[in-house]
């Protein structure tokens, strides 16, 4: 490697003297960057260095860390120098209102550049640390504190819960679960309204944790909400080290086991964060079916940033599968509460201190998505005001504490939740030109061609390059444009007042008993209709105007992209309903069935607390209704004997897809609990199922076609929901009628 | 001795009156004295204007304009006419005769209509096919009148000049005096750099009296008949050559003063006491003489003479004591628009019009904008109209918008009722300007309400308005430019005159003669009238400027210029000459240059002018203007006075040559014209708003490929560096 033998040439350099050379040679191609150079050189430049991104991206040159930072290089140089056209060319004053509008949007553009720009520097080299269990005699092994928060979720969530917390593999004299009962305090017990519920509740939990010889905690009154609730149970509990799990996280059993050496290795260690893991479909993957196919929106964050901050010694605590060492945390007066994203809040604090963090990439636990729309909505709500409260409230570029590239990460993270704004800008700018004339972009074909497109297929490929594996093509704009208009409001109320926004938990664990039109979905669809509604706009415009020709084109282009995103998403507001209580988990490897006498070799492909399903050789005669048992082995060499009844047999091919139902679940819950969530090799298998991004045009086209099932779909439902509103009114309006000719 | 002072006196006035009864007889190409074209007059009613210019000092006995026309073959002999109006009096009317579709006008223009100034000559025609039920703009209604083939002829006395120095900004250099102005200047044979520069101020100050008009400089020792002259020296050497004719300059410091031209004439009726030579003076011409004893009384008076704009004062003496101009600013020339300022039209030299009628003539806006803007695409130029039309108009009125002759925009006059429209704006790209000189143009396509056919076509509400209140308002827009571009030079005389004054620029002349001489002042005064400045600030030399930092302009025979300035040059002249030919036709057309090293003569009389980076300063330029004889430098330096030459000269290689041309002989009598040959052949190089660029920045944006090399060389270094830190972090990390 020649690029090593230079490296390793350099490497003689003091730290000094190698920052001083950084320094100049980056000074240098800034001053490369702000060059001005005539029109069709930039369009060499821009699209030459695009196709030296594209050509070291076939050759995999950019597996290397080198060649990872020289496309983190040419992408950024790409990208100031269309920024630095963008200031000097196009932010043009014509009238006040124009140029608001026009700031506006130059602002969605710096948010997006700087995520974008911050985000490849941090993502620059990620850390994936040796994913190996602790090695020390059980009496070395710190004591540990299990908290297990809750507020108004099913007792039934917590029970799973708490049940594989009780299964983890840690020494039991070292080890306290402890559920943290916020819906059952003295305040909510007593509530006029609330306080039946709340009672029925606590006293189901209570129930719980005595069977399960685990401690049950509550409080007089719900005050800090959940950072409240885990800074009361610190008061009363004494262990070294603190697993917080949010109640629907259900923890493997190697989950201490593979964190707490970390603390061991470093005294200065304060959080050891792993995964969160998800069992079902969020709304999105639900509605375009990439559940099983594609890898999950959480993913690119747990996959892709928490490991490149850990690099920067940044990774932060994520409200739950998170170790932290207690005596740090009292130092900084436990989990901090001014915020409501207290995780990220207290990790900046304890980074301030010049403490550390190890982000472990192994999902230990297992947690629920939102189930409709309207929850991951308020879930989004709820991390986008937080972490914009971060930002206002806690700005970490002026931490003193921080190191700068924690800064930087830390900025970066909620610098990112601005994009609510952003994308509805961008969504509504060009509908803006072609309806109104206000012009927001003051650039021609050329310069676009040249400085904007280059930037946007760096942009493309660089996050291609460094999320690939973790998130395919497109779905960052659906997920961001299904959110956009949704979040600005959430986004102004934040930026107006940054201490406003409340604690609001994600309802977790509910059951859809129907298809219904998700009631979030007006306002997206007059968006859309706006949007639809310039295009003839386009058309006279471009007749009327041949010196608008240009930013017709433009404005167009953007206003078919932004449909085609808006045609896909569609379909996410037409909920689908959810008949399962216990959503069935992924799961491969082989499954031993009994049938008569003969025992089937066959392979597992999900399973629950209440059932499992698996394939069968076509010869296996089973049946609807059969009772039968089946031996499965986990990762760690375990064998689980089921017995099941049939619930589903359909040959397909030289198979047969069999769905069972466990005999008498509730005789072997714990049992059922060790086999679905206790292996966390499942979870990484699932992770790492080899699924290869496919190329951009085939999702583009594949969401095309997801998009007219999302469009049918839609349709049958808003003419259901305006028949539906037709009837309502009508009735109304008999009855009125009728009560009006009564008193007659 | 009284009888030979009578004699003297008798024969003095006879000369005089000789003089004065010399009439001028002119036939002058009509395009030489005003902008004219062919010009299609359509509908049933329109009309076309052209300007006459009558200078103060004639007194016009006869003229008579010429000109062809074709008219429609369908129109109705007995309701179709032309008719000729001067200053809004008819003077003649043509029937248009559709089975003579081919005329020829000559209309006495009567003395007394003629006024010195510019007199509007009309040409309306009203044009019928039918004698009812007819269509008001049928494609069958035209007459196009041939104004670019017309002709003047006239007949003229000059008035005697008045002894004031007033006569200096209205009666002796006017822009009105046609075909060209011819002035004579006089100084010393050899000569001081100063008095040069200081020759060149005066030129251009003469120069731009004369403001558009073309006018040719000539120098010399001795004062020249025909042609009004300019004296320049010291006190003593002005006094010897007045002395020469009796006359004598009293005063003392900078000071001017005028004469009547005087003249020495040979004593043929000479007794034995009479002198040889008689002394008498020509009233027609005048002798300016401009005096100062020192090199800065010198320029003193020649700048008092140079902003002689008003006709003030009206003695024959001036001394002057103190002179101060007023603050300069980089591109603030003639008709230059600076950017980011809002100009009302009134400022562009336009009055309010008002369309009337059919097919009313358009109007035109003339202004400039620097050479080297930059201009992005992106940007626009704002218009901003204040108009008013009449009522009744049809739907399908507009008023039309053109820029340099493309149409760029329209305002839709669509109120039945009629408006007044304040504020209407309208964008125009700024890519559709040029640098240097453009031409907005405005016009009205006015169609009356009711036109159906056998109606009454009533066409007196054709009215729209454009105001003079209607601004033009130019974004901020950065100065970059490539160079070489002659096509610069004769637009506002970029780079030379990016200061308006000339201050960073030098004139060298390799040749001292005063043929070189001549040439040179007749650069110096296009320069001038191309930008509308008068030139103070640039410097004359006849030593070689080694290491001159500024802007550079040559004039010399090649044998004379050093060879050095060829190495930069697209033409490189020495003993082998290496000459770019262009192969074949391209879009690039340097891809297209074979280069022939070769053992060749320039031609005489061939005029080459070359543009290229200065040898001595990174975007800095020099021009050179040569020929292998003087005489061949003088052509050029005349030649490169005609609009079709300075319009044909683009790139950074020119060749001049003279031909005959048969078609301009047979209609205007001259058949000499230019064959103009222009190519870029040469290096590229940038310059910006100071003239100059950080050195960096010139290498990196004249190559690419040196671009490109810095940018992956800057990358990798930087990629490595970076790579270098992270894995000594990536170590303590994991």
């Amino acid at each position: 490697m020649i690029s090593q033998k230079i490296a390793n040439g350099f490497a003689i350099l003091g730290e000094g003297s190698l920052k001083l050379t950084f320094l100049v040679f980056g000074l240098f191609v800034l001053y490369l960057s702000q060059l001005r150079i005539p029109l069709d050189q930039q369009f060499m430049l821009g699209w030459g260095l695009v196709g030296v991104l594209f050509l070291m991206r076939l050759t995999n040159a950019s597996q290397s860390y080198f060649g990872r930072v020289f496309l983190v290089l040419i992408a950024s140089f790409i990208s100031i120098r269309y920024f630095v056209w963008r200031v000097e060319d196009t932010l043009i004053y014509i009238d006040p209102l124009e140029f608001f509008l026009l700031s506006v949007l130059f602002l969605a553009e710096v948010d997006v550049f700087l995520v974008h720009f911050v985000g490849m520097f941090t993502n620059i080299w990620p850390l994936h640390r040796k994913d190996e269990l602790v090695d020390v005699p059980d009496d070395k092994l710190p004591t540990v504190d299990i908290f297990i928060p809750t507020y108004t979720e099913p007792a039934e969530v917590v029970r799973i819960t708490a049940t594989a917390c009780t299964q983890i593999d840690y020494p039991n004299h070292k080890l306290n679960i402890h559920i943290l009962d916020d819906g059952g305090t003295e305040q909510r017990r007593n509530h006029p309204t609330l306080g039946a519920v709340s009672r029925h509740r606590a006293r189901q939990l209570k129930k719980i944790a005595e069977e399960l010889g685990i401690s049950y905690i509550t409080r007089e009154q719900n005050i800090h909400a959940k950072a409240g609730n885990i800074n009361h149970a610190m008061k009363t509990t004494y262990g070294e080290l603190i697993l917080i799990l949010d109640c629907d996280h259900v923890p493997t059993t190697d989950i201490l086991r593979r964190t707490v050496g970390w603390f061991l290795k470093d005294p200065k260690l304060y959080l050891v964060q792993t995964p969160h893991f998800f069992i079902n479909p969020d709304p999105v993957e639900k509605t375009i079916g990439s559940f099983h196919s594609a890898p999950s929106e959480g993913e690119m964050f747990y996959r892709g940033n928490q490991p490149a901050n850990d690099f920067w010694n940044s990774a932060f605590f994520c409200g739950s599968a998170g170790i932290l060492r207690r005596s740090h945390l009292e130092e900084v007066d436990g989990i901090s509460g001014d915020t409501i994203t207290e995780d990220a809040e207290t990790s900046i604090k304890l980074h301030a201190k010049g403490y550390n963090s190890v982000y472990v990439s192994r999902p230990m636990v297992c947690g629920l998505s939102a189930e409709t729309f309207s929850d991951f909505i308020i879930q989004r709500s709820r991390w986008c005001q937080g972490m914009l409260q971060i930002g206002l409230l806690k700005n970490p570029m002026l931490n003193k504490g921080l190191k700068f590239y924690q800064k930087l990460c830390y900025s970066s993270s909620y610098l990112y939740w601005f994009f609510g704004f952003a994308r509805f800008i961008f969504f509504v700018a060009p509908t803006l030109f072609l309806l109104t004339g206000i012009q927001l972009y003051h650039a021609s074909l050329e310069q676009v061609t040249a400085y904007a497109l280059p930037h946007l297929f760096a942009s493309f490929l660089m996050m291609s390059m460094l999320f690939g594996k973790y998130r395919w093509p497109l779905f960052s704009e659906l997920y961001e444009t299904v959110q956009s208009i949704f979040l600005l409001p959430a986004t102004i109320g934040v930026i107006q007042n940054p201490k406003a926004p409340s604690f609001v938990v994600t309802p977790k664990g509910a059951t859809l008993t129907k298809d219904f039109l998700s009631p979030l979905a007006p306002p997206f669809y007059i968006m859309i209709l706006i949007m639809l509604s310039s295009l003839p706009a386009a058309y006279f415009k471009w007749q009327d105007n041949p010196q608008l020709h240009d930013g017709i084109i433009i404005c167009t282009s953007w206003l078919l992209i932004n449909l085609c995103i808006a045609y896909v998403s569609l379909g996410i507001f037409w909920e689908k309903h959810q008949v399962r209580h216990f959503h069935r988990a992924w799961a491969s490897g082989p499954i031993k069935v009994q049938v008569g006498d003969i025992t089937w070799n066959g392979s597992l492909t999900d399973f629950s607390l209440t059932g499992l399903g698996f394939h069968l050789p076509a010869q296996a005669k089973v049946n609807k209704g059969d009772v039968l048992q089946a031996k499965v082995k986990n990762s760690q060499g375990e064998y689980f004997l089921l017995p099941f009844h049939v619930v589903r047999a359909s040959p397909q091919g030289e198979e047969i897809i069999v769905g069972g139902e466990f005999e008498d679940p509730e005789a072997h819950y714990s049992e059922l609990v060790h086999l679905v969530y206790g292996d966390s090799q499942r979870w990484l298998d699932f992770w790492n199922r080899g699924a290869k991004p496919p190329s951009l045009l085939r999702v583009f086209f594949d969401l095309l076609k997801l998009g007219m099932k999302g469009a049918k779909q839609t349709t049958k439902g808003m003419v259901v929901f305006f028949a539906h509103k037709t009837y309502l009114f009508f009735k109304h309006l008999w009855h009125l009628v009728q009560r009006r000719h009564h008193e007659i | 001795m009284r009888f030979k002072s009578l004699k003297a006196l008798i024969l003095l006035l006879l000369s005089g009156l000789s003089v004065n009864a010399l009439a001028i007889k002119q036939v002058i190409p009509l395009k030489d004295i005003t902008k004219v074209e062919a010009v299609q007059l359509k509908c049933i009613a329109s009309e076309y204007e052209i300007m006459l210019p009558i200078p103060e000092r004639w007194e016009v006995k006869k003229a008579t304009l010429e000109f062809g026309y074709y008219n429609s073959a369908a129109l109705l002999k007995r309701t179709s006419q032309m008719v000729l109006g001067l200053n809004g009096v008819p003077l003649s009317q043509i029937k248009l005769d559709p089975l003579a579709p081919e005329g020829f006008a000559e209309v006495d223009l009567p003395p007394l209509l003629l006024e010195s100034d510019y007199n509007s000559f009309r040409i309306a025609v009203s044009q019928h096919y039918a004698t009812e039920c007819e269509l008001p703009c049928m494609p069958e209604l035209w007459t196009k009148v041939m104004m670019n083939e017309a002709k003047l002829k006239v007949e003229y006395e000059l008035k005697p000049v008045p002894l004031k120095l007033s006569a200096v900004s209205n009666f002796l250099f006017d822009p009105k005096s046609f075909p060209a102005g011819n002035v004579h200047l006089v100084g010393p044979n050899k000569m001081q750099d100063d008095f040069l520069t200081v020759l060149g101020m005066t030129t251009s100050g003469i120069a731009l009296r004369y403001d558009y008009r073309k006018t040719f400089f000539t120098y010399g020792q001795t004062l020249q008949q025909g042609k009004d002259n300019v004296l320049l020296g010291s006190h003593a050497e002005v006094n010897r050559m007045l002395a020469q004719y009796d006359l004598k300059m009293e005063s003392t410091g900078p000071s001017i003063k005028i004469f009547h031209l005087p003249y020495r004439y040979k004593n043929t009726a000479r007794t034995k006491d009479d002198p040889e030579w008689l002394i008498t003076s020509d009233p027609r011409f005048a002798l300016l003489v401009i005096a100062g004893d020192t090199p800065q009384d010198l320029k003193l008076a020649a700048e008092t003479v140079d902003i002689m704009s008003i006709p003030f004062p009206h003695s024959q003496t001036l001394s002057v004591r103190e002179f101060h101009m007023p603050e300069i600013a980089l591109y603030s020339g003639k008709q230059i628009l600076l950017t980011d300022k809002e100009y009302p039209f009134r400022k562009l030299q336009y009055s309010t019009r008002t369309f009337r009628g059919f097919n009313a003539a358009p109007t035109h806006i003339n202004f400039r904008v620097p050479s080297d803007f930059m201009v992005k695409p992106n940007e626009y130029v704002e218009l901003s109209l204040d108009i008013a039309y009449g009522a009744a108009l049809r739907n399908d009125s507009a008023l039309n918008v053109l820029l340099n002759e493309h149409h760029v925009g329209a305002i839709h006059l669509d109120d039945p009722s009629g408006a007044i429209i304040t504020g209407y704006k309208l964008r125009l790209p700024t890519h559709l300007f040029r640098g240097g000189l453009n031409q907005l143009s405005f016009d009205a396509t006015l169609t009356p309400f009711v036109t159906e056919n056998c109606s009454y076509v009533q066409s007196e509400n054709l009215f729209l308005t454009i105001f003079d209140s209607s601004t033009i308002l130019f974004p901020e827009m950065p100065h970059r430019v490539e160079m070489p571009n002659l096509g610069l030079f004769f637009v506002n005389g970029f780079p030379y005159t990016r200061w308006p004054d000339g201050y960073e620029s030098m004139l060298y002349l390799a040749n001292h003669s005063n043929s070189a001489i001549s040439s040179t002042l007749n650069l110096i005064g296009l320069l001038t009238q191309k930008n509308g400045y008068p030139l103070f600030g640039m410097e004359l030399t006849t030593k070689e400027p080694t290491n001159y930092q500024g802007e550079l302009i040559v004039v010399g025979t090649l044998d004379k210029i050093p060879q050095d300035y060829f190495l930069k040059a697209p033409l490189k002249i020495g003993k082998e000459h290496q000459v770019p030919y262009p192969v074949f036709e391209s879009w690039d057309q340097k891809q297209a240059l074979a280069f022939s090293r070769q053992v060749s003569e320039v031609g005489d009389e061939q005029g080459i002018i070359l543009q290229m980076a200065s040898p001595y300063k990174e975007g800095r330029t020099m021009t050179v203007y040569t020929s292998k004889e003087e005489e061949g430098i003088a052509n050029l330096s005349k030649a490169v006075l005609e609009p079709s030459v300075q319009t044909a000269i683009t790139g950074d290689l020119v060749f001049v040559d003279y031909v005959y041309n048969e078609y301009n002989h047979k209609l205007f009598g001259d058949g000499l014209d230019y064959q103009v040959v222009a190519l870029s052949a040469g290096d590229t190089y940038v310059t910006g708003k100071a003239g100059h660029i950080s050195k960096p920045d010139y290498y990196l944006s004249k190559d690419q490929r040196v671009y490109w090399a810095a940018l992956i060389g800057g990358l990798v270094i930087l990629s490595l560096l970076i790579y270098l830190i992270l894995r000594r972090r990536h170590k303590n990390r994991s």
